[in-house]
């Protein structure tokens, strides 16, 4: 299982979609700094993957993540979710 | 007494064009080094990363290294195991022909599985 971060805007790069070119069904993706404007994406909900999104990175953003499949993490989830994933691939 | 650490496959994925940022020269650096350390190593060329691949770079005039070149000689620090995804490279109008010798071009189906079969992955 890896966890993928996602810290650009979709709207300016396509590194969310060269995350999903090659990511695996179990894989989890994490939204951080500007990859937190991913939840503006009307197509974000077609994803099947596991979606975790940053709080502080939100919030700091004004950004809602009030998809219901969208899981509001914490700075201490996503240390527990490093340690259980057996990858990390950023995507800058 | 030394420990013996058991060389451990690493797989580096090379997802920037060459040039415009540092990023590729500074994976290429990292895949060199690491092959000095006797590391088995495998680097998988996706997205604009492919573009390090077209042969017919000639980076003089910008001041800057070919980078092409530095990666042929890869084979030569025993780094066989090149893989560039073929969806990347059609996408962006690159042919077989376009690029480097010694790169085997997989399926993205078959870089889901190389990334999935690493235990360590590095990302530039």
């Amino acid at each position: 299982m890896t966890l993928h971060l996602i810290q650009k805007s979709p709207f300016t790069t396509s590194v969310l979609q060269n995350c999903l070119d090659v990511i695996n069904e179990e894989d989890i993706i994490l939204l951080m700094q500007d990859g937190v404007y991913s939840c503006q994406l009307p197509t974000l909900s077609t994803i099947e993957n596991r979606i975790l999104v940053l709080r502080d990175d939100l919030d700091a953003r004004g950004i809602q993540a009030d998809k219901t499949d969208i899981e509001i993490i914490s700075y201490e989830n996503f240390v527990t979710f490093c340690t259980q994933c057996k990858n990390i691939i950023s995507w800058y | 007494m030394n420990t013996i650490t058991a060389p451990q496959d690493i797989l580096i994925l090379q997802r920037q064009a060459p040039y415009g940022s540092s990023l590729a020269r500074e994976g290429l650096d990292f895949v060199l080094t690491s092959a000095a350390y006797d590391q088995n190593l495998s680097v998988l060329f996706l997205a604009d990363g492919v573009f390090q691949l077209l042969d017919n770079q000639n980076s003089k005039d910008i001041g800057l290294k070919n980078h092409a070149a530095a990666l042929e000689v890869l084979p030569l620090y025993d780094v066989e195991n090149l893989y560039a995804i073929d969806e990347d490279l059609k996408s962006r109008s690159i042919t077989p022909s376009d690029i480097i010798e010694g790169i085997k071009i997989i399926s993205r189906k078959q870089g889901k599985q190389l990334i999935q079969q690493h235990n360590k992955i590095i990302g530039f």
